[in-house]
């Protein structure tokens, strides 16, 4: 409340801005109802000082300090994000130079595939490289021709002189057509059995182990050469047999693999057969 | 504080820094040297200096360099300001002012320059001088009258 002992503090508290509207509003009140008090309170309202803006620092330049180069740090995230992206883009521009061929047919099971079309080679002495199941599964899907899987390139393929083995002549010499036709049919039972064991081992690797089957030795001699390393390592035979089983592993899986890089399609899209399934993948 | 953070300081608190001293001082070339001196502590003690806090900061160094050093040398002799082309209000009444406000003794003066050209409130200005709040509005409601009397003896002259 405003009175003549405290009016002239209001009025200073006022000068400073420091009054509150209704401590202001009772002023003004106070000073109309005692005129007399309006010219001390017109002067304590005009002493207020006011900046003059013509009054400048001219010298700023000097004052002021090179803002450092802006340093951008990235967080892990990011960091591992744009990893990720460069790891992408190189492996599909990999996909995409090394992918001319349309569609692949990976067989999971071929060479059982290889050896069961040995079993009518018994019958008919001609093996051919492509399998009866990849044939089939090419012709089941028509619409998208199907590359050949790259059985002709592997050396599995069971060469002509294996139909020569097969061929061989009755050993016995026999004249009963019936027990001439036994014979014969022992004879080409053995010879499947050993092929069956030189495609499993020469299927994988130049370390695979070939077996000793005499009508193969003239017709393999880059095989053989392949297997006297093995055969010259100083371990055991049990040995060296678990390493080409191992070395056929290997291969099946590299063999695979390589087909899969050839599975690219174009640059959206990647089938993949596998079985009679056929497997297309959309980006 | 960061470098931005301090050059924005310099752009926007320079002049009123400036005029602050060189009503303070009464020298424009001591004013230039409150006003270096004092963004010169400021670039030092940047990692101190919360952001939002430079005006402040430049203030109370520049208060005390302004009212305490000068005092102490007693080499405050009042001049007239730099020339001032800009005169708001009245100009004969502003002139008063500038008179009225060299009756003042410096930290007198201080307070009310830092209430009037600058706005701040009592507890503001009390973290500036150092005052406590009260001690600054005894002191300005001491500077006010002697203002409003030297302003009304004045008159009555005129």
């Amino acid at each position: 409340m405003v009175t003549w002992e405290n009016y002239e503090e209001y009025m200073m508290l006022h000068a400073d801005g420091e009054l509150q509207p209704a401590e202001a509003q009772a002023l003004v009140a106070f000073v109309s109802a005692n005129p007399e008090l309006r010219e001390e309170f017109e002067a304590y309202g005009s002493i207020k000082l006011m900046p003059d803006a013509a009054v400048v620092y001219t010298n700023k330049e000097a004052l002021l300090k090179p803002v450092p180069a802006k340093r951008i740090v990235l967080s892990a995230w990011q960091r591992l994000s744009i990893a990720a992206s460069v790891a992408a883009i190189i492996f599909i521009s990999l996909f995409n130079l090394r992918g001319t061929g349309n569609e692949v047919a990976i067989n999971e099971t071929e060479p059982a595939a290889i050896i069961s079309s040995l079993q009518p080679a018994v019958q008919t002495p001609a093996v051919t490289t492509a399998t009866p199941a990849a044939t089939n599964e090419v012709a089941a899907i028509p619409e998208v021709p199907a590359t050949e899987m790259p059985v002709s390139k592997k050396p599995t393929v069971v060469p002509t002189h294996v139909p020569g083995h097969l061929k061989a002549p009755l050993r016995s010499g026999t004249q009963d057509p019936a027990m001439a036709q036994a014979e014969q049919y022992e004879i080409n039972k053995i010879a499947v059995t050993e092929t069956q064991e030189y495609v499993l081992a020469n299927a994988a690797a130049p370390l695979a182990v070939i077996k000793e089957i005499p009508g193969l030795a003239i017709a393999l001699p880059a095989a053989e050469h392949k297997s006297s390393i093995l055969d010259n390592l100083p371990i055991e035979d049990i040995k060296k047999d678990g390493i080409a089983l191992m070395a056929n592993a290997v291969a099946n899986t590299y063999r695979k693999m390589d087909a899969f890089k050839h599975s690219v399609t174009d640059e959206k899209n990647i089938t993949v057969r596998i079985e009679k399934k056929r497997l297309v993948l959309s980006f | 504080m960061e470098v931005i953070e301090y050059n924005t300081c310099v752009q926007e608190w320079a002049d009123a820094l400036f005029r602050f001293a060189c009503k303070c001082t009464g020298q424009a070339d001591d004013a230039h040297d409150v006003v270096q001196s004092s963004f010169e502590v400021l670039w030092q003690k940047r990692k101190d200096v919360e952001p939002g806090k430079g005006k402040a900061f430049l203030f109370q160094v520049a208060y005390r360099q302004s009212v305490d050093n000068y005092r102490k040398r007693s080499r405050v002799t009042f001049t007239e300001a730099p020339e001032e082309s800009y005169s708001p209000g009245n100009p004969d009444l502003k002139k008063i002012l500038d008179r009225a406000l060299d009756q003042l003794d410096e930290q007198s003066r201080a307070l009310v320059l830092l209430k009037d050209y600058e706005g701040y409130r009592y507890e503001e200005i009390a973290q500036i001088t150092g005052l406590n709040e009260s001690q600054v509005k005894v002191y300005l409601h001491r500077a006010r009258k002697v203002l409003k009397e030297y302003l009304v003896s004045v008159e009555n002259v005129l």
